[in-house]
């Protein structure tokens, strides 16, 4: 059994980095980009207020990649034989979620436009856990994310 | 090639159960693919034919219906008609020798001779329930009511076999019954030589096999028995001695016997003269029986090495049987290689797939039936079960799940038996301690106990029931798997995976 936790831990934190860094280098840099054109900052530049937002969702990944961590440790320990631990998930994820919103508190000051900054940062914690927990929890819970059924059947393993 | 099973009489009947756990396990040689089964016992109401109807239906049932094309479900097990009585469907009116050679109206000669073969109490005493230990009885009444051409299920039988040798085909038959009580002793010989010399059944193409079975049990006989003729134990070596001694001095229609016996004899608990209260367990002496009937179907051609040579094998020690004196089944195929299948890998995966079913997987298979949302995240369940277009609410497969459950605790029962209906002998080969109390187990499965599941039998690996619960649903087989359907990949996976 060595092997069964081995094989799923590594698939689940190779997978939650691969999520990360799949939102660290391709979708914040987008989002920064998309809200170049939507925000107009109080001070300084819009540049710098981008650079800013990019910077607090380097931490809104780490948080929500911390709280994946949390809930695949959870779901590689327990064998899941006294049931599904959904409402688990549902917490787990609405942490991310909160963390998501409390981090822009952070942002910095804009006339306009700071609404889109705050759905995208709730947006990017909520997706990377559903991906993160919904592509790479162990297979005793790999049932338990919302729609992971759907999107494991699209899994080519 | 066509294979044929025949039991005869209560041990005849505990043998081919054992036969058809044999056959759940696996353990048939690969070139039997299909075996089918003839019953024979005056004592139709015999509990060990209940017990045996039962399993070989239930087995049938759940090869029929979830196909996972492993080797449990591998065996095509048919029977031929239910249990057949020499008596045929007038046992109900108590049968008497003396009616059945219509006595009275002998001519006075043959009269005299059957005054001198039988006394007045064996005469008169009804047969419905067996011979009473009396192979005498039982060889006349085989004799004249066993005919091959008119009586079902041997006509059907007979005409198998001459279609099959005819065609050069080879055909198997397996008798297995015991020597030292009525039924069997008396039957052996007689179905062995009527079958042997059935009209257009080419004899070079038939081979005969026996698995003769040496008294293993006693009983005492209370002082009232309530019947004159019942069968005695104590007579059972004379009668033992006699039979062999008839098997050495006469020409055998057996290509092969074998003749399994036990030094320490079990006590039975009570005594009854047949019918449904008599209960005997199973015991080792079945189960080897039962081997004996893979190894012939494997090596006994006729014209194979072997012929007309003796060999013997007993007990590595004394006042213990384990897995070393369990034989293991070895075949050759059309190549010339030789396979092997080792009896004990494969009662164990068969045990440890019982015990897992019964324990874990069928409790929860009933949950979600009753309400399906309880599984609906369930890993096992979706891949293996809902995702293969199994619907729980289906009277097929919520039979199969039942027979499933019926069957596994049917092995367990047998294990257990095989462990504690010995005397002086110490039966190492399940740690039965596990099982409890296994009258409800499959309403109640607390009474398995889940610690000792990994050493269930000796030398598996380091694998618990919750290992097997992860291993089940990491397994995906998202299919089409060729000759698998349905339920049959649930039944698949959880087979394997106890391996």
């Amino acid at each position: 059994m060595k092997g069964y936790f081995f094989r799923n831990l590594l698939v689940a934190v190779g997978g939650v980095a691969l999520s990360a860094a799949v939102f660290y280098y391709l979708v914040i840099p987008v989002e920064a980009a998309l809200l170049r054109e939507l925000v107009s900052p109080e001070n300084g530049t819009v540049e710098e207020w981008a650079a800013d937002f990019s910077g607090l969702q380097s931490w809104v990944i780490l948080a929500s990649v911390v709280v994946e961590l949390i809930w695949l440790l959870v779901a590689l320990i327990d064998a899941g034989r006294r049931g599904s631990h959904r409402r688990l998930w549902l917490a787990l994820g609405l942490v991310a979620v909160l963390l998501g919103l409390v981090a822009c508190i952070w942002l910095p000051p804009a006339q306009s436009g700071v609404v889109y900054a705050v759905l995208l940062s709730v947006l990017n914690a909520a997706l990377l856990y559903w991906l993160g927990t919904a592509w790479w929890t162990p297979a005793t819970h790999k049932y338990d994310p919302i729609g992971s059924e759907f999107l494991r059947a699209r899994l080519p393993w | 090639m066509s294979y044929y099973v025949i039991g005869v009489g209560g041990s005849g009947a505990r043998s081919v159960e054992a036969l058809i756990h044999l056959c759940a396990a696996g353990l048939a040689p690969v070139n039997v693919d299909h075996i089918k089964f003839v019953m024979v016992d005056p004592d139709t109401a015999n509990s060990s034919w209940t017990r045996t109807e039962e399993i070989t239906k239930t087995y049938s049932d759940l090869r029929e219906v979830p196909k996972g094309a492993c080797d449990f479900q591998r065996l095509l097990v048919e029977r031929l008609g239910s249990v057949w009585s020499p008596f045929g469907n007038s046992r109900a009116e108590s049968q008497k020798l003396e009616q059945l050679f219509n006595y009275p109206a002998l001519p006075s000669e043959s009269r005299c001779l059957f005054d001198l073969l039988y006394t007045p109490e064996q005469r008169g005493a009804k047969l419905d329930i067996g011979f009473r230990g009396r192979p005498s009885i039982g060889a006349a009444i085989f004799g004249a009511a066993l005919d091959v051409a008119k009586v079902e299920p041997w006509t059907s039988l007979v005409a198998d076999m001459s279609t099959a040798t005819a065609g050069g085909e080879r055909v198997w038959v397996f008798i297995l019954g015991s020597l030292f009580g009525g039924t069997g002793a008396s039957g052996l010989p007689t179905i062995a030589r009527l079958l042997a010399g059935a009209p257009n059944v080419t004899r070079a193409n038939l081979a005969i096999g026996g698995a003769f079975l040496l008294p293993y049990f006693q009983f005492t006989v209370p002082p009232n028995p309530g019947q004159v003729v019942y069968a005695d134990s104590l007579a059972f070596p004379r009668q033992t001695r006699q039979a062999l001694e008839y098997y050495g001095l006469m020409s055998s229609d057996y290509n092969r016997i074998y003749a399994i016996g036990v030094d320490q004899k079990i006590s039975q608990k009570s005594f009854s003269v047949g019918g449904s209260d008599q209960v005997n367990r199973a015991h080792v002496v079945e189960l080897l029986a039962a081997l004996a009937a893979m190894d012939f179907f494997a090596t006994g051609a006729p014209g194979l090495p072997g012929a007309g040579q003796c060999a013997v094998i007993a007990r590595e020690q004394p006042g213990e049987f384990t897995w070393a004196d369990v034989p293991d089944v070895h075949w050759q195929d059309n190549g010339g290689r030789t396979h092997m299948v080792q009896s004990r890998e494969k009662i164990g995966q068969l045990a440890r797939t019982a015990f897992a079913y019964l324990k874990v997987f069928y409790p929860h298979l009933k949950q979600a039936l009753r309400d399906p949302k309880s599984t609906a995240q369930t890993p096992w369940f979706v891949d293996l079960v809902k995702n293969h277009g199994v619907d729980l609410n289906e009277k097929p497969v919520e039979d199969s799940l039942s027979a499933g459950a019926k069957l596994a605790a049917a092995c367990l029962r047998w294990l257990k038996e095989l462990h504690t209906e010995t005397s002086g002998i110490e039966v190492r080969l399940v740690d039965v301690q596990a099982f409890g109390d296994l009258t409800n187990v499959r309403e109640d499965p607390s009474v398995l106990d889940e610690t000792r599941f990994s050493k269930l039998v000796e030398g598996w690996k380091d694998r618990s029931l919750t290992d097997i619960w992860r291993l089940m649903c990491a397994r995906r087989d998202r299919g089409p798997v060729r000759r698998v359907s349905g339920l049959g990949y649930f039944f698949k996976a959880l087979y394997e995976l106890c391996g």
